[in-house]
């Protein structure tokens, strides 16, 4: 890992919408290992906010549930800066733009991190409430390995526990 | 007889589910409906037998883009049902947060829903590549909006430091230093944003509506006012029910409301602006005459430059109220239940929330009635398009199913919140 880069997590979702909690509780899981120069973040998914996260990012590895009908705690890997994320896939609100769009938005702007690559777990239950399904409580710490897997591939030098 | 049939199946670019069924048979437009078909969510009803505190936690999450408005109204009318009154520094703070919303809701509205449809592109995704600029400072705009909402609820949705009688904790005045200087900064923006709209191409369409919102002796209300017309009407809020009614439309899973005897009338910040241009500063002011906005609107389509006028505003007030701040002696009025009918009336950033709770001597919700702002321009929006249609209607449908999404876009409808409780489809015959 080169010195003074700028590599990122950031764990996108919503608390209390059940499976849509999986981005922020692997990135939770990761800050508390305190990996040597990686910086860890939760978003709301917020377009401003995450563009302000990632600004001057060589690095960025962000995490958040979909929904394509899959087999639940399953992870599609996507290397979003150099192509556009499935649209239909990431959940949102009706109030802000998916995941795909504010990458599409920050690819408009100039704004993608030189690396984006994006994690998205499927997720089995985005109902009102807290608290992970049981398939993804199951597959939590499966889930996390892949994440920490896919930091040290992309980051050489980073020790993890 | 020539009959053409334009359905939109799922508006775009407004928040929630919504569509549009319009029918034009020959030259004259005979069917317009604007169908909600986002469930009813049933808040009123799941509000009984809760106790009054939790009000303002419940009836923000009606809506993720201005639960404030809900929270303000819920805790006015508790509130107002406890004969208490909330006054001094909490005052300002519940005006400062209101702030916030206004800020983060137009600026959404203003920069990623419908300046794409007067510079005509599909989505703000392409207008940003041709216009990176503009909607980066509307992005910078909107955030700064969101930080003050976390700042002084605790949390940028359904904020969580709002109770009723004040809040569960207040800043030191010195915390606001560093959210001053990004306000300053943002009211310049604000006025630049204003600028850029103001370039656009706005269609010819006015209309004699009968405007409706709070008016208060002092300021450009928020929280408190009476509420008026640009017709006669002049009521304090707990005389709503007599003038104002609901009505259930088969089409549509949100109440339509009236004005009895008078019909459709139209909230929001042309109303608002219209009937209290008076209450904002010289500076907002001269920007909106700066833009040749008079001290009226009553061109929908030029909502937009209204809206970019209310979010100065809402910059330039926050601006006053942090720099007058001073800290409570308490953050919270001591408050114990008794029976009681209250009223809340709040201008959410699209128009006018009315709230009104019955409590009993323990303090529980007996019952509830929430009316909102895109309930009570449904009707409104239908009209205009009976009018602006004719217009455009020799168009191809695919423009002129842009121009009638356009139309309904002009009212920033909050889908979500009407049915608390676009497909268009046109038919030509």
């Amino acid at each position: 890992m080169n010195s003074g880069s700028k590599n990122c997590v950031i764990g996108i979702g919503n608390e209390y919408r059940q499976d849509d909690a999986i981005g922020l509780w692997i990135a939770r899981e990761i800050q508390q290992k305190h990996l040597p120069g990686l910086e860890v973040h939760e978003s709301s998914g917020d377009v401003a906010q995450l563009m302000e996260l990632w600004q001057d990012a060589d690095w960025v590895l962000a995490i958040d549930a979909l929904s394509s009908g899959g087999v639940p705690g399953t992870v599609h890997r996507f290397e979003a800066h150099a192509k556009a994320l499935p649209t239909e896939n990431f959940r949102h609100s009706t109030h802000s733009l998916s995941l795909p769009e504010a990458i599409e938005m920050a690819r408009a702007l100039g704004e993608l991190p030189k690396k984006l690559m994006v994690l998205g777990v499927e997720g089995e239950q985005f109902g009102s409430g807290q608290g992970l399904s049981l398939a993804l409580q199951d597959k939590r710490q499966d889930l996390l390995q892949v994440a920490l897997e896919e930091i040290a591939q992309s980051l050489k030098g980073v020790q993890y526990a | 007889m020539k009959k053409k049939t334009i359905k939109v199946d799922y508006l775009a670019r407004v928040e929630g589910e919504g569509a549009l069924d319009i029918l034009i048979e020959g030259d004259r437009v005979s069917k317009v409906q604007l169908k909600i078909f986002e469930p009813p969510r049933f808040f009123e009803a799941f509000l009984r037998g809760r106790d009054f505190r939790e009000a303002p936690d419940i009836t923000a999450r009606i809506c993720g883009i201005c639960p404030v408005a809900y929270q303000m109204s819920s805790v006015h009318a508790m509130e107002d049902a406890l004969g208490l009154k909330v006054a001094g520094p909490l005052r300002d703070l519940r005006r400062l947060i209101y702030c916030g919303e206004w800020i983060e809701s137009h600026t959404l509205h203003i920069h990623m829903l419908h300046a794409p449809d007067f510079l005509g592109y599909p989505d703000s995704i392409q207008m940003a590549k041709d216009h990176p600029e503009a909607v980066k400072r509307g992005l910078k705009i909107k955030k700064i909006g969101n930080e003050l909402i976390q700042f002084l609820g605790g949390r940028e949705v359904h904020p969580i430091n709002v109770k009723v009688g004040g809040f569960y904790r207040v800043p030191k005045k010195r915390e606001f230093k560093e959210l001053l200087e990004k306000f300053k900064w943002g009211r310049e923006a604000a006025r630049e944003a204003l600028l850029w709209v103001s370039t656009f191409d706005y269609p010819e369409f006015e209309k004699d509506y009968t405007f409706v919102s709070l008016r208060h002796p002092d300021e450009y209300p928020f929280n408190e006012g009476r509420i008026i017309s640009n017709k006669g009407l002049d009521i304090e809020n707990r005389e709503f029910d007599a003038h104002f009614e609901e009505e259930h439309v088969e089409h549509t899973n949100a109440l339509h409301c009236h004005l009895k005897g008078q019909g459709a009338y139209f909230v929001g910040p042309m109303a608002r602006y219209s009937l209290n241009f008076d209450r904002l500063s010289p500076l907002v002011q001269d920007a909106a005459r700066g833009v040749g906005l008079g001290p009226e609107c009553r061109n929908p389509f030029k909502s937009l430059m209204v809206r970019c006028v209310e979010v100065l505003h809402a910059y330039d007030e926050a601006i006053r109220l942090m720099e007058s701040y001073e800290e409570p002696d308490a953050p919270a009025l001591t408050i114990e239940p008794q029976a009681g009918v209250g009223y809340g009336c709040t201008e959410a950033p699209r128009g006018m929330l009315y709230n009104r709770y019955t409590i009993n001597e323990a303090g529980e919700i007996e019952d509830a009635k929430i009316v909102p702002p895109t309930s009570q321009n449904q009707r409104t929006i239908e009209d205009d398009l009976y009018h602006f249609i004719p217009k455009y209607m020799d168009q191809e449908d695919e423009k002129l199913q842009w121009h009638c999404e356009q139309a309904v876009r002009n009212y920033d409808p909050c889908i979500s919140c009407a049915t608390h409780f676009l497909k268009l489809k046109v038919e030509r015959k």
